[in-house]
């Protein structure tokens, strides 16, 4: 792994020793980066919001732990994945139906499988609604699926960043990866 | 190289990430599959579709909810510490800790096991001589047990009717004197055990017709 930036450094140093005004500016650097990590996992905005708070809060309580081992950027996105897998599992065990499936505030319900769900290619316009197609599309993918294809094509993380966040081998991380993009694949042909 | 094999490395072809070496295969393949063909044609849209995917922003007010949820639950530990100082002082905690640990200590103390004893039963003839014996035992100040109870000095040893098998508890110096008084009663009772007490004698009525056995026979 690479030796940390200086900027982070200053950064990590200022958080460990509480510094308040570094909190406030590792939100503003990161805040994106969070939030549309938590939105693609958990697929719904209100949660994203939720653990992307929980997030900050938890890595504010414990940045004492973060040995500069990793890019302060990996070690949030693995604190984030985390938080997220935990979130999924509470709300699966709740039987948690989407509240705001994402991107798609005008398509019907997200039940049944993709194809099915999905409008007819003559229904479609170009350019938001493709978007919508995709959203869907990942967001039906399992949970396993998902993570990979989030942090890889939508993250554009490397695969060692990835085995670091997901804590996966190399080669699982590549045959999830490969699985999941022909499953995406599969499912958008009618309209690619 | 074969259709499985070459299909299983398109993903990594699509992004750019296979190893050169295994290129010209793959290219090779690709020229003849149409299957192949078709599915890296998909994974290479699929691929652009989603790189151009914006990335969704957290909203505006994210930070500051942030805040103010830091300061809530900020605000929620300090007053949770101000309300344990305020209800449990340290001193308070201090004494209340001494006194379980005065009370486990004197508990051990008063719940001390006590030793075997180490010379045979007295045995006696009838009631009189078993009331006797107890009698000898309450005035050195030893405790008589039966069935587990303790014994007040002056009751009547029997149980259901019949004499009792009953216990002495006592110490050495109490041993020495009892064993003295128990001599004048004709019962032969050794030197108390070198250990240190309390010690258990246990007085029992001799079965009928049996041979006499007292603890110093």
């Amino acid at each position: 792994m690479p030796p940390l930036p200086v900027s982070e450094r200053r950064l990590v140093r200022a958080l460990q020793r509480g510094d308040a005004a570094a909190f406030d500016e590792l939100v503003r650097l990161h805040q994106h980066k969070v939030f549309g990590l938590c939105v693609r996992l958990l697929g719904d905005r209100a949660e994203a919001e939720d653990v992307a708070q929980e997030v900050f809060l938890s890595v504010f309580l414990s940045i004492r732990n973060f040995r500069g081992e990793s890019l302060l950027s990996t070690w949030l996105y693995r604190v984030t994945r985390n938080h997220c897998l935990n979130r999924l599992k509470f709300l699966q065990r709740r039987a948690f139906a989407r509240s705001q499936p994402l991107a798609d505030e005008n398509a019907s319900g997200a039940a049944g499988s993709a194809a099915s769900s999905l409008p007819r290619p003559d229904q479609l316009a170009e350019g938001r609604q493709m978007e919508a197609l995709l959203e869907r599309a990942i967001a039906e993918l399992s949970d396993e699926h998902r993570e990979v294809v989030v942090l890889r094509d939508l993250e554009n993380l490397s695969y060692e960043e990835i085995e670091v966040i997901t804590g996966l081998a190399e080669g699982t991380v590549k045959s999830r990866l490969h699985r999941a993009r022909l499953e995406l694949a599969r499912r958008l042909a009618p309209y690619l | 190289m074969e259709h499985e094999r070459v299909s299983e490395r398109l993903s990594a072809f699509a992004d750019g990430t296979l190893d050169p070496a295994e290129r010209p295969a793959v290219e090779d393949h690709l020229g003849q599959c149409a299957e192949c063909r078709r599915d890296m044609e998909a994974l290479r849209r699929t691929l652009a579709l989603m790189r151009q995917l914006p990335r969704p922003a957290a909203p505006a007010h994210f930070a500051q909810a942030l805040r103010r949820r830091a300061r809530k639950g900020a605000l929620a530990r300090q007053r949770l510490l101000r309300w344990i100082r305020i209800m449990v002082p340290w001193e308070a905690a201090l004494v209340v800790l001494l006194v379980a640990v005065g009370g486990l200590c004197v508990f051990q103390l008063l719940t001390v096991e006590v030793t075997p004893v180490a010379a045979p039963a007295i045995e006696v003839a009838d009631e009189a001589g078993l009331q006797a014996v107890a009698e000898a035992a309450w005035q050195e100040k030893a405790e008589v047990w039966l069935q587990g109870r303790r014994v007040p000095p002056g009751s009547r040893l029997m149980m259901g009717g019949a004499p009792a098998t009953f216990e002495i508890r006592l110490d050495g110096a109490a041993w020495t004197r009892l064993r003295a008084r128990l001599e004048k009663l004709g019962h032969a009772l050794p030197p108390p055990p070198a250990a240190p007490g309390p010690f258990v004698i246990a007085v029992t009525p001799r079965p009928a017709g049996g041979p006499v056995r007292d603890g110093g026979d």
